[in-house]
């Protein structure tokens, strides 16, 4: 009788009770527990059992085996290549994987991997939590990241490698067809970011197969790396069944301005409207109609070609059906071929534009056309007295920050600058504080500076939504010249967008080669 | 003066603070500027800090225990300026020049001294002359007596509890388990009390509740019986029924029974909620003496835990054990140095080998809760849905299923093997730290 075989008698005892159930007898084998067992006093069958109990569990605790795996252990991770960074970088990172300064996360990874780090192993499983879809993760996580990533469905997409080790020329289509359909869309936009060409030919090497459903969130990875290289095949896509991937390849074939599709649009556009540029010189002046004017023709139906472009959607309630053909038409026609066009600037256009009963459609439409587009001219005015768009255009972002994102970085700092020079008080200015926001770039010294010594001209401990505002754009500031310039002010009051200031100036000395 | 500041770095000084917020701060006030003067002797650095208020504060931080003080009213220990001028003089020491202690710093390092004396006088005192012998005697025979009735009433209680059988305990109110316990707190025996406590949560538990209760059930039992034959039990043993059974000994009795000086590897800590107390484990591994010991401290309610072991690193202590046929037990004596780094756990090379030293632990002391257990080279493999370690003779010790940071082990192995310590309860490893390619990593719960 094993010590087994009793422990499992001593146990069916104690969960019926001795009451009903007596003890098992100690077993006679001659074994030292045995001979323990007997050994022990026991005055009633209660405690009895609980010394056996004892004795047992005490026996079997000690007399544990270890479990045989004789399975061949899975190949250990490659050597590491690059270096892992510093100590207190590492640091930093475990902070805002366990959530304080998590904002700052994506600048530390941007600057890791720039200076050539890869993140330290016990990191890696937090980091693949929460930053999957990062374009910087491949390059940190180092070989030991993608041994990891492999073990784990979730990881997956962190394991392939940018570079497929193509057999068939196309990429390898092994892996591509296998990723879990959220992740492909991702690694397609990290392929198209080393190399367009590649990418696409790995869309096209599958497309035929590809869901339906599948297909327009693929399309949409095309947008990195975006070049004349691709028209070909997204006007082919304008005659896809489904609608979403029409409407996603109308969109994007509307940020090239040598595509067909701009050029018919462009045509339809022209068309339509009808552009008097200012009469200038004395008759002018006497008669007063100095301004440019703008005359709108619009169709009465919306033809077949014009729904291939995507023109046909239903308009959104409340908007007129024609108003909408325009709204779509202009939006992918590159702005400056009005200017170009009417010979009138831009802010003349706008200013014209305002004047008519169709400015709620002229000045959106020509927003999302300079967004598209990336037309610093046009953006310039648009940012300084934006329209209130009523609508917004599929596809297109007309926000005054996408606007000014249009703006070179030194070219919207100027503009800023400017509009900060006469406040005292960073909270005198709603609209300023708005735009601060949409400026993402690493904001210069100067402008970093200008902002800073304006929202420490007055105590903030009352102005909540300031704080908070500051938090948000404390992110984009220089930390070294923020820091230099809070100095002067001798406050030892931190709020938080200082804190993260601190943080960001710790973090990115801690990555310095 | 030894210059024990230099030994810190700024990621070690973090691992100080409190809570996430307090290392936040902290490093906000990192800054030369936000401080009005700073200074070192090598061992205490003090600064004074403007605050809001017209006087800055006063922050001395003594790099040797590491102990702080500062004249702010933060209740977190240490706060934010203590951490703030240690993070200053680790990542610019340039910005601390050496000076001698201005009068409130030499104060404060006047006061630490003679409370150090102070304390040694008392534990030389309370082994040179027992005060009172003849109350004292008293005193312990009236508790021991209370003790016995206790464990006579417990025993009965265990016994009426296996007649009735383990499905009916199951089924008990909370108060039949707290009553029993409240009357061994009565008996003065807190220690059984808290193993009453521990059966209530095992009537309670998941798939195999019925072995682990019967299991704790034969053991307490066993308890009460040792403490009724005392006499026939070796000495040490004695020590351990009477400790488990709740018997403290002041710091100073255990002081007074001799230390032993090593260079103690901190493998890992993790903290236990046990009412509103606080409890923190602390393992140290001796490097030359290869001898595994527990420090616990305790804090009640949000009172800071002894920030002074950090997990990762090696001090030169005294450590002084408390009596145990096992002794692992021990509380700090002396430190003679700063926290240094270590690159080498000494530990089992196969699983075998540590299984056979729970057993040789089992036998001269047969309560072992948790027995620390270090394997030196050892695989993670994932062990269905959890996880083992493998050694090179394919032998896997499960780890424990509620253990979460398996896939940072991993990590950090690649796949190679490591040096793991962890705390083994008789089926199941919690792994608290690992060693990999010379680095220390802390796998403790994290504390939420």
């Amino acid at each position: 009788m094993s010590a087994e075989t009793h422990w499992n008698g001593l146990l069916r005892a104690a969960l019926l009770g001795t009451a009903h159930t007596p003890p098992p007898a100690a077993p006679a084998d001659g074994s030292p527990l045995s001979q323990a067992l007997s050994a022990a006093p026991a005055e009633t069958p209660e405690a009895a059992l609980l010394a056996a109990a004892a004795m047992v569990a005490t026996h079997r605790r000690a007399a544990q085996a270890p479990v045989r795996d004789d399975r061949p252990l899975p190949a250990p991770a490659e050597p590491e290549t690059a270096p892992v960074c510093p100590p207190l970088a590492a640091r930093h990172l475990a902070m805002m994987l366990g959530g304080a300064y998590r904002e700052a996360l994506p600048e530390w990874m941007e600057a890791s991997a720039r200076a050539g780090f890869i993140v330290p192993p016990e990191l890696l499983p937090a980091l693949l939590d929460a930053a999957a879809k990062h374009p910087a993760l491949p390059a940190l996580i180092g070989a030991r990241g993608r041994w990891l990533a492999a073990q784990r469905p979730e990881w997956a997409l962190a394991a392939v490698p940018t570079r497929p080790e193509s057999g068939g020329g196309d990429g390898d289509p092994g892996e591509w067809e296998t990723l879990p359909s959220d992740a492909r869309p991702v690694l397609l936009t990290r392929v198209r970011g080393e190399d367009p060409a590649r990418g696409l030919a790995l869309l096209r090497s599958t497309w035929e197969k590809e869901a339906p459903r599948e297909r327009a969130a693929l399309l949409q990875a095309l947008e990195t790396g975006l070049s004349m290289d691709d028209e070909p095949f997204l006007e082919s896509a304008l005659d896809d069944r489904r609608k979403e991937v029409r409407s996603a390849a109308a969109s994007l074939l509307a940020r090239l301005a040598g595509s067909r599709l701009v050029a018919r649009m462009t045509e339809r556009a022209r068309r339509w409207l009808v552009i008097t540029p200012a009469k200038t010189g004395l008759l002018a002046r006497v008669t007063g109609g100095g301004a440019a004017s703008i005359e709108v023709y619009l169709p009465d139906a919306c033809d077949k070609a014009m729904e291939r472009d995507g023109i046909s959607s239903k308009p959104p309630y409340g908007v007129g059906e024609r108003a909408w053909w325009l709204l779509l038409a202009l939006a992918a026609v590159p702005p400056r071929t009005w200017s170009e066009a009417s010979r009138c600037t831009p802010p003349e256009l706008i200013g014209a534009a305002r004047k008519t009963e169709w400015r709620d459609v002229l000045v959106p439409g020509w927003a999302a056309a300079t967004v598209r587009h990336r037309d610093a001219e046009w953006a310039q005015p648009l940012v300084l007295r934006p329209e209130r768009a009523h609508w917004t255009v599929p596809g297109a972002d007309t926000s005054s920050d996408a606007l000014f994102s249009v703006l070179p970085p030194e070219r919207a700092e100027a503009v800023m600058l400017e509009m900060l020079g006469p406040l005292k008080a960073l909270g005198d200015s709603n609209s300023t504080l708005a735009l601060l926001a949409g400026l993402r770039h690493r904001w210069s010294a100067e402008l970093t500076r200008a902002v800073v010594r304006r929202a420490t001209a007055r105590d903030l401990s009352g102005e909540y939504y300031l704080r908070q505002a500051l938090t948000a754009v404390a992110r984009h500031m220089d930390p070294a010249a923020a820091l230099d310039e809070l100095a002067r002010t001798r406050s030892a009051s931190t709020p938080a967008w200082v804190d993260l200031l601190h943080h960001r100036h710790a973090m990115l000395e801690a990555l310095k080669r | 003066m030894t210059d024990t500041a230099a030994a810190w770095t700024p990621e070690r000084v973090l691992a100080l603070a409190p809570d996430a917020g307090a290392a936040k701060a902290g490093q906000g006030l990192a800054g030369p500027r936000k401080w009005v003067s700073t200074g070192t002797d090598g061992r205490t650095l003090w600064g004074e800090c403007q605050g809001s208020g017209s006087t800055p504060y006063q922050v001395r931080v003594d790099t040797l225990e590491p102990a702080w003080r500062c004249s702010c009213p933060s209740r977190k220990l240490p706060c934010k300026h203590s951490l703030g001028l240690f993070l200053l003089y680790t990542s610019s020491p340039a910005s601390v020049p050496r000076a001698d202690p201005p009068q409130w710093v030499a104060e404060w390092i006047a006061m630490r001294e003679a409370r150090g004396e102070k304390r040694q006088a008392r534990a030389a005192e309370a082994a040179a002359k027992p005060v009172d012998a003849e109350a004292q005697a008293k005193r312990a025979a009236r508790r021991e007596d209370r003790v016995s009735a206790g464990m006579e009433e417990l025993e009965l209680w265990l016994e009426d509890l296996v007649r009735q059988g383990l499905g009916t305990a199951r089924t008990r109110p909370a108060s039949f388990w707290e009553g029993m316990a409240a009357r061994l707190v009565d008996a003065q025996a807190p220690g059984a009390a808290r193993l009453v406590r521990e059966l209530a949560s095992l009537s309670v538990g998941g798939a195999g509740w019925d072995a682990r209760l019967l299991e704790a059930l034969g053991r307490l039992r066993l308890l009460s019986r040792a403490w009724r034959r005392m006499d026939a039990l070796p000495a040490a043993l004695q020590e351990d029924v009477r400790s488990a059974l709740g018997f403290a000994l002041r710091q100073e009795e255990v002081v007074a029974l001799g230390t032993v000086r090593d260079r103690w590897l901190v493998l890992g800590q993790r903290v236990d909620d046990e009412d509103r107390l606080r409890v923190q484990r602390t393992w140290l591994r001796g490097a030359s003496t290869g001898r595994d010991a527990l420090v616990l401290a305790f804090a009640h309610g949000r009172e800071p835990l002894d920030p002074s072991l950090i997990p990762g690193t090696a001090v030169d202590a005294e450590l002084a054990f408390h009596p145990s046929a096992l002794p692992l037990r021990a509380v700090v004596a002396a430190r003679h140095g700063p926290p240094s780094s270590f690159g080498a756990i000494p530990g089992h090379a196969s699983v075998d080998d540590a299984l056979a030293a729970y057993a040789s632990a089992l036998a001269v002391q047969p309560w072992i809760e948790q027995f620390p257990i270090t394997l030196s080279a050892a695989v993670p493999v994932r062990d269905g849905e959890g996880w083992g370690m493998r050694d090179d003779r394919g032998d896997v010790l499960p780890l424990a299923p509620h253990f979460a940071r398996g896939w940072e082990l991993a990590a950090v192995s690649g796949g190679r093997p490591v040096a793991l310590f962890g705390e083994w309860d008789g089926e199941r490893l919690r792994p608290l730290g690992a060693l990999a390619d010379g680095r220390f990593i802390g796998l403790a719960p994290v504390a939420e």
